[in-house]
């Protein structure tokens, strides 16, 4: 029988490096949900498939922190979209990550680093 | 408020969604696609939107009082669909609920009133004790003789006091020059006043020094007779009065709240050494008060059983109390069978609410089980097994909400307008309390956990796939055998009410067809003499005057004057008569037959059109009256059973000398099919303190204003107790059977109606879960009938299961409702079990067969595309 911990374990395991990279998405401009998406998955070369299960929540979530606001805006091919942009909490926070990611990334090529 | 931010997330969020399909399409018809391509791709691309929703909306600041406004929201959505999706099955389940629940208001408001608190306007009632005397032959009363009242009172230390007082009678009361009214006069101890602690709302009330033998005599009224007799007069204090043909002063008027002692309000109350004769108030053996008693204080009713218990055992020294015994109870009592009668109502009304709860169950477990995929997806994302069930809970409550509403309102209107026109005057106001909202509140939320958590356990405990799969599958998962079960349950106690309360009212007819007197257009006034103080040659001459003016009226066929009439159930209890043949030994102990007795002028046999089937009736003028007596033929036969009875004489005491009387004529039974052994002698040698006028009139309503007139002109100051038409006093005489055909028969119809949207439930339900087989079946050639027999065909089964069980406890019950006075109700009659079965099978089928039809008549093409 299928419980919800599975489900929540793959959250949980996604959460920090989503959030993450709608940061680090958002630094260049405001952007709308599908936007975010489209921009992780090209700039990873289509290997990161952001599901819109995982997105919208994290969207929400990031935006109930205070780290991005939202904003109605017509789209230059005129349809209208909810915007993010990165606030100045938004952008402190990006800097922890980064440098948080640059550590864990040192310290996990370390323990994966054949001897 | 967060109530409308969460809408407006809510809206925005979808929104939202709404503006990523839109822009995933755009750019794909950018890239070549064709429009319907696009949008097909894109939503496929972008997964399922209500589950994205669903955890998105977990992502919100997830506070509890924000949880339950969202539970709130999505119940009364929820609610409100399952309304317009059947609203026809709603409306019916929430107004039989509201009936139930009305049924039960109305029970809980009168044992509230009367069982569950004491007298109205006595102080500190929850330090008053009532005395039960336990009759030795079984049964309870609430009479005590004076002397024993006496003793128990006596030296008492755990009584600050114990008042003795009588059950209220008819008394005629005049006032200066003005007719002579009736008015309910109670003898009371003079300390009464003072145990109930009563206030006055004018002038002073009873004391000891009033309740002596050669005391002044005074009474003190009501506050109600002070307002409507004497306009609230101050002077009505110190006026001088007439009661019972004695004069009287009134001294004072009780406090507005205080009615008197039982249901039926007091009026007058003077002191008991005024009304008790000297036998009265010397005969052990004479019953005929009631005694509260006030608790000493920080004294508990349990060192009273204690000490109580003592002086009963103390008091069997007399022969009369041998097996005396005494109960003690801390309320108002009202006697054992009006409490064991509303008892009884009050656990069938309290069975026909389970019976509408499972009833909703099942119509809960029908709809959760539609709706199973759905909860056994949110339970996968994560939703707490527990919020779930309480979502459940909440769209039940919201559902019985309105109903108990309208249950209040409907007990309130009820007991205003005193629709039980046969329970009586109710004098008390029994209008629902807050106790009565508590009870309905209670009851109601009850009721809807009952019906949820068998929905809610059986919903909440499936597994996602098995779930999502079995959609169009098998017909006998648990939750269908529960669904079942409860079918079956509803089918027995609708049977079993319908049976009971049919049994009854076959009984009714049966009673009422086995009457030889025919009761129509017969009307019979009540009349008591000693309450205008009329001595026995008075109330003699004032009959004979009556009856001659009133042979003359127009539109009057017969009168007469009697002792007794048939099937009487407020008169005297039934005086019994010993017979011996003349013309050999008499053995005392060994009448030849023991009859009943009547007394009654020229006239009665015609104005009840019992015949006479041999001899005469009694003359205007009969010259030898003291030695005649006519009798019914189960005497006659009795006696002589091959001899012709006219003419023959016969002794009616032991006494040779004095009792010989001669048979002047035979009189049929009054009641065919069972012997019915009366004997009739002229009133005037049965004078009592009462008479009955039983007069025959072409017009009820033209008669009895005539009669009345007639009697009031020839004594102004007897005023007569009441004229009624005889099938009125038929219906109290067989109260009981009215109180039981009309409950368990519309609590029967409630539930049988209840049972048939069950059953319904389970049909369609089945109807709409096999949707893809019958359309198999149908497109493989199967017949409509086929199709329409296999929905209908387990709905059958169920009823047919719970038809006998149903049957046995009807049976059963029948057999535990205490016996009704002579008229004992044939409780195994097959015909009425069979008929009741008949009954539920027809509503069952019919229930059944409209959604089979609808199955049946469905376009198999449609069904197989379903789901």
């Amino acid at each position: 029988m299928p419980t919800r911990e599975p489900y929540r374990n793959r959250i949980e395991l996604l959460q920090g490096t989503l959030d993450m990279l709608i940061l680090q998405t958002l630094q260049w401009g405001p952007q709308h949900g599908h936007g975010i998406g489209q921009a992780i998955r090209t700039k990873s070369s289509e290997l990161l498939q952001v599901e819109t299960g995982s997105l919208y929540p994290a969207l929400h979530r990031l935006e109930e922190q205070g780290w991005i606001a939202s904003d109605w805006k017509i789209s230059d091919k005129n349809q209208k979209a909810k915007y993010y942009r990165l606030t100045r909490a938004g952008k402190q926070q990006l800097s922890s990550e980064q440098s948080r990611w640059k550590l864990m990334v040192k310290a996990i090529g370390k323990v994966m680093k054949p001897v | 408020m967060s109530f409308f931010r969460r809408g407006k997330k809510e809206r925005e969020l979808h929104e939202e969604i709404e503006a990523h399909l839109a822009i995933e399409t755009q750019q794909r018809i950018d890239r070549g696609e064709s429009p319907e391509e696009a949008r097909a791709n894109a939503s496929r691309q972008f997964g399922n939107v209500a589950l994205v929703m669903e955890v998105t909306r977990d992502s919100w600041r997830s506070r509890a009082q924000d949880r339950v406004v969202h539970d709130l929201r999505h119940v009364l959505r929820h609610t409100w669909t399952t309304f317009r999706r059947e609203p026809g099955i709603v409306a019916v389940t929430m107004l039989t609920l509201a009936l139930v629940l009305g049924a039960n208001a109305m029970m809980f408001s009168a044992i509230s009133t009367l069982m569950l608190r004491n007298r109205p306007g006595a102080g500190r009632p929850e330090r008053l004790v009532d005395f039960v005397h336990v009759w030795p032959q079984g049964g309870e009363g609430q009479e005590f003789s004076y002397p024993n009242y006496l003793d128990y009172r006596s030296e008492t230390t755990v009584f600050s006091g114990l008042a003795a007082y009588s059950y209220n009678e008819p008394a005629g009361l005049r006032h200066g020059k003005g007719v002579t009214e009736l008015v309910r006069l109670a003898a009371v101890s003079g300390n009464y006043f003072q145990v109930l602690e009563i206030g006055a709302a004018a002038g002073r009330l009873l004391t000891e020094q009033d309740d002596r033998r050669f005391a002044d005599p005074v009474a003190v009224i009501s506050h109600r007779l002070w307002q409507n007799r004497f306009g609230r007069d101050p002077a009505t204090i110190g006026a001088s009065v007439v009661l019972l043909g004695r004069p009287f002063t009134i001294v004072g008027v009780t406090a507005e709240s205080f009615v008197g002692t039982t249901v039926m309000h007091d009026d007058v109350w003077i002191p008991l050494a005024l009304r008790g004769s000297n036998w009265l108030l010397q005969a052990r053996d004479a019953a005929w008060l009631g005694i509260v008693g006030r608790l000493q204080s920080s004294l508990t009713i349990k060192e009273a059983r204690a000490e109580i218990a003592l002086k009963t055992a103390n008091l069997q020294r007399h022969a009369e109390n041998k097996n005396h015994q005494v109960r003690l109870v801390n309320r108002w009592y009202q006697g054992q069978a009006p409490e064991e009668a509303m008892k009884g109502l009050m656990v069938m009304s309290l069975l026909v609410l389970l019976v509408a709860c499972a009833n909703i169950a099942g119509i809960g477990l029908s709809r959760a089980l539609v709706r199973q995929p759905e909860i056994a997806v949110r339970l996968a994302l994560g939703a707490p097994r527990l919020r779930v069930a309480l979502q459940l809970l909440w769209e039940t409550i919201a559902l019985f909400i309105p109903a108990a509403i309208v249950a209040m309102l409907l007990a309130k209107w009820t007991i205003r307008a005193k629709f039980c026109s046969l329970c009586g005057e109710p004098e008390l106001d029994m209008s629902p309390d807050w106790r009565v909202a508590v009870f309905v509140v209670g009851l109601m939320l009850a009721a809807a956990a009952i019906s949820t958590i068998a929905p809610a356990v059986q919903v909440t405990h499936t597994n996602l796939s098995s779930s999502l799969k079995r959609k169009s599958g098998g017909s006998t998962s648990p939750s269908l055998r529960l669904q079942g079960a409860l079918i079956v349950a509803q089918v027995a106690a609708s049977i079993m009410l319908i049976v009971v309360g049919s049994l009854y009212l076959r009984n009714l007819f049966e009673i009422s067809s086995m009457r030889v007197f025919d009761p129509r257009n017969v009307n019979i006034a009540s009349i008591q003499f000693d309450i205008g103080g009329l001595s026995a040659l008075e109330s003699q001459t004032f009959l004979a005057e009556v009856l001659e003016r009133s042979s003359t009226l127009p539109g009057i066929v017969a009168i007469s004057a009697a002792r007794d009439f048939p099937q009487n159930d407020e008169g005297p209890t039934m005086l019994s008569l010993k017979l011996w043949k003349t013309g050999q030994a008499i053995i005392p102990d060994k009448p030849d037959v023991t009859s009943g007795f009547n007394g009654v002028t020229p006239g009665y046999f015609e104005a009840l059109r019992i015949p006479i089937i041999k001899g005469r009736d009694f003359r205007d003028s009969e010259p030898a009256a003291n030695s005649i007596a006519i009798v019914s033929e189960s005497v006659a036969s009795n006696l002589w059973p091959s001899e012709e009875a006219v003419g023959k004489t016969v002794y009616i005491c032991a006494d040779t000398a004095k009792c010989k009387v001669e048979i002047v004529g035979i009189a049929a039974d009054d009641v065919r099919g069972k012997p019915s052994p009366i004997v009739y002698r002229p009133l005037e040698q049965a004078q009592a303190s009462w008479a009955y006028l039983v007069f025959r009139g072409l017009d009820s309503r033209q008669a009895i204003p005539a009669v009345r007139k007639v009697l009031s002109e020839t004594n102004p100051n007897l005023p007569v107790i009441s004229i009624l038409q005889m099938k009125d006093l038929l219906r109290g005489t067989f109260f009981y059977h009215y109180l039981i055909v009309w409950s368990a028969g519309i609590l029967g119809l409630i539930s049988a109606a209840m049972a048939s949207i069950g059953i319904y439930g389970v049909a369609s339900h089945a109807a709409a879960s096999r949707t893809r087989e019958i359309g198999i079946r149908t497109a493989l050639g199967a017949r409509r009938a086929s199709v329409i027999r296999l929905i209908v065909r387990r709905s059958m089964i169920l009823t047919i299961v719970g038809a006998p069980i149903g049957c046995a406890t009807a049976l059963f019950v029948a057999r535990a409702i205490p016996p009704v006075s002579l008229y004992r109700v044939n409780d195994a009659d097959p015909s009425v079990y069979l008929a009741g079965c008949v009954g539920i099978l027809v509503v069952a089928f019919l229930a059944s067969f409209w959604p089979a039809r609808k199955a049946a008549n469905s376009d198999p093409m449609i069904a197989l595309r379903h789901e």
